[in-house]
């Protein structure tokens, strides 16, 4: 690349036409507050997952009567001393093990340079390309107490044609424990009028979803069909389901036994599709509500979300039972949660498990069972003297983690992180102390009880290590 | 809003609305980001910006104010876990398409460093105070950044490291 073709192609991009009149529009209001206007759903697995889990926030008021619960708060006393990668990378994974005030299991993994590295659904992997970036080989690895256990990758060709579009690629898979991890790269960002994705299906090792996907921004849709591993098969998951009622859809939810899903489109609302019935109806039809956002609980219960106020800056939350019809309500006028405040306050809602985090205003926090109704308080602990905080369920719902930045490194800069085990009721916090030479990138859960830390060797980005943490 | 208030942000759209789109779009590679990012930038600057003493430090301010929510957004659990390019990044022609994909493809660090330096013309030091890095980091970056979008500046345009 030379610097006109780098400086051309920054030279045409430009905001679009209406982004000005939208944004005048939002200083219409009085009140100095952030507008973030909605979005339209997942493009990709990751950003449609993310929508899932991460995207919705709200408040709540402060509701104690609620509480049945308590979580004690457990600060470690020992910091940990976090590693940096020094020296050359190792030529195949390396992991040590520590553990921290006899509490937090630490497993310390360096990944040699030079791979496209990812981890998820309980096992880490790693691609080679060839330059133009197809796939050449992927590898699997478990991490298992002091060691990494290398996993025979498994590989099922296939070709799924939709809307005139035909889709041929190879998903790579491995079965570990139980649980399937499946990678497909899709056009990998080439800017295709087409795309597509696999996920793995809880409690199945013989199929992957695979979503196929075509246009972009507002003419986006996306189509599910079942791909079977050993034979390559493809299955139409909503073939005479009416599910042109919903078209086009832009996301879609499964129940864990493909009985039922939530299909969305942000053009025609939220709809309820049952396999079984062979019936596509829409949510606000079904429930007499306005519904704003539709999340699968566990049980294949509807957790709805509805808006109300003069913008929308309120909530409420129900549960829907689609085989007897019941409504609840479990939560009610939930102001809008504003991040940009300088002290953010509210009700942040978590997909997995259907749980959610409550920050009341004055910092302290619980966690909202949204079927049930139940609050859990985290004793002795307030939001006021942590930056920037950040909580993140696990697939499950049944723990959520916590994480606050110091604000110095580049990077996360991660000082504090945490764990909230809703089932024992505690919530141990590890502070940490690290250098500048550690660049964290990413956080998340590496599987339901392993939190995961991406990071590189800031004086040098080629080097990769992934820290991963159970409390 | 008042006429003067609507004054105030129609020049300031007009003179750095793209502007604060580019580096949004630089660090977020997604459309639907960089205008959210855009759109929160134009709102601080109205509410909440202080009293500038130049077009110059407005400008700065833009930019660093836009890069802290860029920072801010790469924090979030999806983006952290969608370190992917996106499908939509919009291109008239193949190859900008090529050139943006590329840029994306650079690890975050790098970025805003590469196009502060040599797209919006900002010195070494100057990126540095705009991004809070030493001046030594920001060389690194850009030489390393460089490297690897193999960023040829034989014509006009020179880097200083």
């Amino acid at each position: 690349m030379n610097w006109e073709e780098y400086k051309g192609a920054l030279d045409r991009l430009t905001p679009p036409p209406e982004l000005k009149g939208r944004i005048q529009a939002s200083l219409e209001a009085p009140a100095p507050v952030s507008r973030p206007r909605q979005r339209r759903a997942g493009l990709t697995a990751l950003a449609a997952a993310a929508v899932l889990a991460c995207t919705f926030l709200a408040a709540m008021a402060a509701s104690p009567e609620l509480r049945t619960a308590v979580l004690t708060l457990f600060r470690l006393e020992e910091a940990e001393q976090v590693p940096a990668p020094t020296g050359e990378g190792p030529e195949q994974p390396e992991l040590t093990q520590n553990t921290i005030s006899q509490q937090v299991e630490a497993q310390y993994i360096r990944l040699p340079d030079g791979f496209s590295w990812s981890y998820g659904d309980n096992v880490l992997s790693r691609a080679e390309r060839a330059d133009d970036g197809t796939v050449l080989d992927f590898h699997y690895w478990a991490a298992e107490g002091d060691a990494l256990i290398p996993l025979e990758t498994r590989t099922t060709d296939f070709t799924a044609v939709w809307d005139g579009v035909s889709y041929t690629d190879t998903v790579y898979w491995c079965n570990y424990a139980g649980a399937l991890s499946c990678y497909c790269s899709g056009t990998a960002g080439m800017a295709l009028d087409y795309d597509y994705h696999v996920s793995s299906i809880s409690g199945r090792t013989d199929a992957v979803l695979l979503t196929l996907s075509q246009g972009s921004q507002m003419d986006y849709r996306q189509y599910p069909v079942l791909l079977d591993l050993e034979s390559g098969e493809i299955t139409d998951l909503l073939e005479g389901t009416g599910w042109e009622a919903a078209a086009p859809l832009t996301e879609v939810q499964w129940t864990d036994d493909l009985s039922a899903a939530i299909l969305s489109s942000d053009r025609t609302g939220w709809y309820y599709c049952d396999r079984a019935a062979n019936t596509t109806a829409s949510l606000n039809e079904l429930t007499g509500l306005e519904v704003s956002s539709a999340y699968l609980a566990e049980d294949s219960t509807l957790i709805l979300l509805t808006l109300s106020g003069p913008q929308g800056d309120y909530c409420d939350v129900w549960t829907y039972q689609p085989d007897s019809g019941t409504l609840t309500q479990t939560f009610s006028q939930l102001p809008v949660y504003q991040r940009h405040e300088e002290q953010p306050w509210g009700f942040q809602f978590f997909f997995g498990g259907g749980r959610g985090i409550y920050v009341a205003k004055d910092s302290s926090v619980s966690v909202l069972d949204l079927v049930t109704g139940e609050t859990t308080a985290v004793e002795g602990f307030t939001l006021a003297q942590w930056d920037t905080p950040t909580f993140i369920a696990n697939p499950s719902g049944t723990k959520v983690l916590f994480a606050s930045y110091g604000g110095q490194a580049d990077g996360l800069g991660i000082s504090s992180l945490g764990v909230m085990d809703l089932e024992q009721g505690a919530f141990t916090l590890l502070d940490r102390d690290s250098d500048a030479s550690l660049y964290e990138a990413s956080l998340g859960w590496f599987d339901e009880d392993r939190v995961a830390i991406w990071g590189y060797a800031s004086e040098d980005f080629t080097q990769t290590c992934l820290y991963l943490y159970r409390f | 809003m008042d006429a003067e208030l609507t004054r105030q942000f129609e020049a300031s759209y007009d003179a750095y609305g793209a502007m604060v789109y580019r580096l949004a779009m630089v660090y977020l590679g997604r459309t639907a980001d960089a205008e959210d990012v855009t759109q929160e930038v134009f709102c601080r600057l109205l509410w909440r910006a202080p009293g500038f003493a130049d077009g110059e430090h407005k400008k700065r301010w833009l930019l660093q104010v836009t890069a802290n929510l860029c920072k801010d957004q790469l924090k979030g659990f999806w983006r952290k876990r969608a370190a992917v390019l996106d499908a939509d990044i919009p291109a008239e022609h193949e190859a900008d398409r090529g050139v943006l994909e590329a840029i994306l493809t650079l690890p975050e660090a790098y970025r805003a460093p590469i196009h502060l330096h040599y797209y919006e013309g900002y010195s070494v030091a100057e990126v540095a105070e705009l991004l809070r890095l030493s001046s030594s980091a920001v060389k690194m970056r850009l030489k390393r950044g460089r490297e690897r979008l193999k960023l040829e500046l034989e014509l006009g345009k020179e880097g200083s490291v």
